[in-house]
């Protein structure tokens, strides 16, 4: 062992005294420091978020010193000419590669112990956070850094003792570049060859989840540490070969033992490998299961939009989920069949998804029978079995039991993960059919032949909604170890259950892992995690002076019944940008949230959340075009955006400037200044179409935006009763009959807006 | 003992060494031959260092192909051209040879550093860093590094090639010293070398052995056949150069001696053969001219 220390002390001394390596881990953490202490305008304000952002590059670096000192190491004496001698010496190649990957190790661990450092300053004095909050990541870093400073060490020292040449260094630094970025924007993302993230010398990968604060490394942690085991056995297994081979070209007694031993190395590679691949294999069969059950749509059902499927009337759904110990999820769901609006004489079809086991269906207390095939059950008994004759309500009642972890392979250079139950961490999407779902209409598409998306995706801006219709809800859940939280508002929780309902709604999703509820000053609370907690405070109070915008005004039910839900969609299967209004709340991005404050940073509110808020306040029926379509047939654009600066007029008060201002940063009104000229569609958008045709669309884009210019000089000129008068009768009497009747946006001709505008502006 | 029994070493077609069959007992054994003969191929083997082709070393009991690990720890090797840590000090270096060597004690390393130091003359350096050394200086340390853990066994390759005239005697001296209860296998071109210290010495040229005896076997391949006698610049021209000892102007004629079989000239006198005129004969002067 004396040997053994004192090569280790020989190779540290070596290291240690170098004064660029030891000048390196100092320049890195004022890197950190830096780059964590000044967050620039755009990026949220989040030491998770941002650290792993650093990682992604920083620590991606400093695998190049890792490449380059493993290089160096052997080259040093090992594969020098002028350092054979030391080969007569009784000093075994096991000692001198080992003594020198823990000299090595122990030098990029400085590294490691100068991110800590910062990261803990940063967090505790910059974010005030406790330890407590953060020490899962903190611990997850750590361990991520030293794993991959471990197999990139292995890795150098491999590379050097096959290549005698000094080629080795640009081979080491193609290695460096391969393993991390290349693979990663070019194999694991191009390719959508998730599975070889394993590889990634750090796995710190551009489009990673792992920064995801509310389940991010929790949900994961079977991924992770299957892989880690697979990676600490690669690295292993390079020490253990590099030995073999440098035996293999000196005289030793101890050949057969070390060709033994890398032989072992090699089969422990394999080994190990399989817990990391039956993860995968688990995730492939999984997604082969719902990609089956997917709606293949042709070429037509592109052009023409959604097909048309069975609509069963629901009243009311009592949902029981019980969640066992491993996650499986044993579920009763009783719905209650409306008689209004019954199919006649067809069979009943409802959908469930398809990774959930269906053990029962029952009417009425009475077994039947049924046939699924994927997702979809279809029932033994036709509709009017249903109805029947004394018109009373019927119960169908479904049991079913699975475990819901939905992975979809990624697109968008993204995991995709739908819905899961993982422990404390749950998503549970209403669009994934989590419960039964009446009607035939697919829960699954493959989108364009690349990728399955939730269904209402392809058409519907808020694909969480999952019934096309309204119904009461009440949920039950229990055995969850943490508290869930929905878009319905909970009405009871204790250590065994926890109660949702809805007079009204049209689904339900589900949310839980590391997320607290915030109270704001009224009514309104905030799901969010821990550390987004000022960020929430303010958006709370940002959607209270929307909301009552719209309530002073219009009399739509506006309260939200559940808290809002601030949340890291990122790779959980929707490209969310905005503030939406799922069933009774908002869902609000969590990364996107930034953005909505960054880019005003002079004013205490969110423009472009509160436009939001209005927008879906009173145009949640339409899907939101949010004042870009320069309809021919309608101005419900400027109906949209009129409404918004009349908020930032008459409820902010904004002056002149600041009302500029806000319009320049919510972009509302760029379009209604463009040039009479410079038109919002692209040539490509005319293509097929006849010359009168396009005169025709941009003789309505040139009214269109004078309409717009004159409601905002008529405010800016003080007219705001007037506009505001305007607004909320045109409003009332062309939007609020439209609504329910399925068009993309109210229709509101340039004549009848001209009429409300000189009848309003007349009685002046 | 050291019993070398048919070694050759190949690589493909080119013979290194071929057919080597010599023992070396305890004493400064001599290995003399020109460049390209093969010296540092063996030394290497011997060093365990190189595998053999074919044939057999034993160190006493112990095959250096079956036992190689066995034999390190009896070993010293300098070879010709080596790099030395040139962060460490003197000390330092020699404390961490001495480790890897099996020393143990710490006390028995200092007080063997310090003993090395002194007999190799570093002592005033000996916490100066290995890179602020001169050439000779490295050699020297090179040497006591060999000597460390006072193996049975020392190699020496080419030593004194980077050495001054007083180091150089000053090193002779040292090989003389240690290697009175141990093997010393010095190898070398230079005659001068062998002459003054060695017991035992073997001459290898072109990868075979020429020649195995003392000093005196290796002098008596040119007795009689060392001449001396005076010619002129033609004559000079078309004499065999490989066999002229050495050359010196007389006036208009050059004085000359050379290795030759027969008398070359009959003014040409006969005389007493030198160790490097015998060297001579057995290298490239076994020829008349």
């Amino acid at each position: 062992m004396y040997k053994w220390k004192k090569q280790f002390n020989l190779e540290t001394k070596i290291l240690f005294q170098n004064k660029f390596f030891l000048v390196l881990p100092l320049l890195f953490a004022v890197w950190m420091g830096f780059t964590l202490y000044q967050t620039p305008y755009f990026k949220p304000d989040h030491i998770i978020v941002n650290t792993n952002d650093f990682h992604k590059l920083g620590h991606t670096m400093t695998l190049g010193i890792a490449m380059l000192i493993g290089i160096l190491m052997i080259r040093r004496d090992i594969q020098s000419p002028t350092f054979e001698w030391i080969h007569s010496w009784p000093r075994s190649n096991g000692m001198a590669i080992i003594t020198k990957f823990l000299a090595g190790f122990l030098y990029l661990s400085t590294f490691t112990v100068m991110m800590s450092i910062v990261y803990v300053g940063i967090a505790s004095n910059v974010y005030g956070l406790s330890f407590q909050q953060y020490a899962a990541y903190f611990f997850h870093d750590i361990l991520m850094y030293q794993w991959s400073y471990g197999v990139t060490l292995a890795l150098a020292m491999f590379l050097a003792v096959t290549i005698s040449h000094r080629i080795v260094y640009l081979i080491g630094f193609c290695a460096w570049m391969f393993g991390t970025y290349f693979i990663d924007i070019f194999i694991i993302s191009r390719l959508n060859l998730p599975f070889l993230t394993t590889f990634h010398l750090n796995q710190y990968t551009l489009d990673t989840m792992l920064n995801n604060e509310v389940w991010g490394i929790h949900i994961f942690q079977k991924e992770i540490w299957t892989s880690r085991l697979f990676v600490a056995s690669f690295a292993v297994m390079l020490l253990t070969v590099m030995i073999m081979l440098l035996n293999l070209k000196r005289a030793t007694m101890h050949k057969t033992r070390s060709i033994i031993l890398g032989m072992m190395s090699i089969v422990l590679v394999g080994l190990l490998f399989v817990p990391y691949g039956m993860y995968w294999a688990d995730k492939f069969s999984t997604y082969q299961v719902v990609e089956a059950d997917a709606f293949v749509p042709d070429d037509n059902y592109w052009n023409s939009g959604e097909s048309s499927y069975q609509e069963i009337p629901i009243d009311s759904y009592d949902i029981h989920v019980l969640r066992e110990d491993d996650d499986t999820l044993q579920v009763e769901a009783t719905l209650t069949i409306s008689q209004d609006g019954m199919p006649q004489g067809e069979e009943l079809f409802f959908r469930l998804n398809p990774l959930l086991h269906l053990q029962e269906v029952s009417i009425n207390g009475e077994k039947i029978s049924y046939e699924r095939e994927g997702s979809l059950i279809t029932l033994s008994v036709m509709s009017d079995e249903i109805v029947g004759t004394d018109n009373s309500l019927h119960n169908i009642r479904f049991q079913y039991e699975g475990k819901i972890d939905m992975w979809a392979a990624p697109t968008n250079q993204q995991d995709n993960i739908f819905s899961f139950v993982n422990g404390d961490y749950v998503y549970l999407n209403g669009a994934i059919g989590w419960y039964p779902i009446p009607g035939n209409m697919p829960l699954f598409i493959l989108n364009f032949g690349n990728d399955v998306r939730p269904y209402n995706s392809t058409f519907s801006y808020s694909y969480q909604q999952s019934l096309s219709q309204y119904a009461e809800f009440q949920l039950t859940l229990s055995n969850f170890t943490n508290n869930v939280y929905a878009t319905i508002e909970a009405v009871d929780r204790n250590e065994r259950e926890q109660v949702f309902y809805s007079k009204n709604t049209p689904g339900v999703t589900l949310v839980g892992g590391n997320l607290v509820e915030k109270e704001g000053e009224g009514q309104l609370s905030a799901v969010v995690n821990p550390f987004s907690k000022q960020d929430a405070y303010q958006i709370i109070e940002d959607i209270s002076i929307a909301t009552n915008f719209v309530e002073n005004y219009f009399a739509i039910d506006n309260v939200l019944k559940a808290p809002v839900l601030i949340l890291p969609n990122d790779g959980l299967g929707f490209w969310q940008y905005e503030a939406q209004y799922i069933d009774e709340t908002y869902m609000i991005p969590a990364f996107r949230m930034y953005q909505y404050y960054r880019d005003d940073q002079s004013h205490p509110h969110s423009y472009r959340l509160m436009r939001d808020v209005i927008y879906n306040s009173l145009f949640k029926e339409f899907a939101p075009f949010k004042g870009t379509t320069f309809s021919r047939e309608s101005y419900a654009s400027i109906l949209e955006n009129g409404l918004f600066y009349l908020f930032l007029v008459d409820e902010l008060n904004l002056t002149h400037d600041e009302f500029r201002e806000a319009m320049y940063h919510v972009n509302t009104s760029y379009h209604f200044y463009m040039d009479d000229e410079d038109f919002y569609f692209s040539d490509s958008f005319y293509e097929g179409m006849s010359h009168e045709e396009v005169e025709e669309y941009q003789e309505g884009e040139r009214r269109n935006k004078e309409a717009g210019r004159l409601l905002i000089e008529t405010l800016e000129a003080g007219k705001i009763d007037k506009v505001r008068e305007f607004l909320v009768e045109l409003y009332e009497n062309y939007v609020i009959p439209q609504k329910g009747m399925e068009e993309y946006y109210p229709i509101i001709t340039p004549e009848e807006w001209e009429m409300e505008w000189n009848q309003v502006m007349a009685d002046e | 003992m050291i019993k070398i029994h048919s070694l050759s070493k190949k690589y493909r077609d080119n013979v290194v060494l071929d057919d080597i069959h010599l023992t070396i007992e305890n004493g400064l054994f001599g290995l003399l031959g020109p460049n390209g003969a093969g010296k540092t191929t063996l030394m290497r083997i011997l060093a365990t260092l190189l595998p053999a082709s074919s044939g057999t070393v034993e160190v006493g009991d112990n095959s250096l192909t079956k036992k190689p690990d066995i034999i390190r720890k009896q070993l010293g090797y300098l070879p010709q051209y080596f790099q030395i840590y040139p962060q460490l000090t003197a000390i330092e270096f020699l404390d961490y040879v001495g480790v890897m060597k099996g020393v143990k004690k710490k006390e028995a390393r200092v007080d063997q550093i310090h003993k090395l130091l002194q007999s190799v003359n570093l002592s005033d350096v000996a916490n100066k860093k290995v890179k602020t050394f001169s050439g000779g200086m490295k050699q020297r340390l090179g040497i006591a590094q060999a000597l460390m853990g006072d193996p049975s066994i020392v190699i020496i390759d080419e030593p004194t090639a980077g050495l001054d005239p007083e180091e150089r005697v000053r090193f002779r001296n040292l090989l003389s010293r240690i290697s009175i209860n141990r093997i010393v296998i010095l190898s070398t071109h230079i005659v001068a070398d062998i002459e003054s210290s060695c017991d035992q010495l073997a001459v290898l040229h072109k990868g075979k052995l020429k020649l195995t005896g003392d000093v005196d076997t290796l002098r008596k391949q040119a007795e009689g056949k060392v001449w001396l006698f005076e010619t002129d610049e033609k004559t000079l021209l078309r004499l065999d150069e490989r066999k002229i000892i050495s050359s010196k102007r007389s006036g208009s004629n050059i004085q000359l001696k050379l290795v030759s079989d027969e008398k070359p000239a009959p003014d040409a006198t006969s005389v007493e053969p030198s160790l490097e005129d015998g060297y001579i004969a057995l290298i490239g002067g076994s020829h008349n001219v």
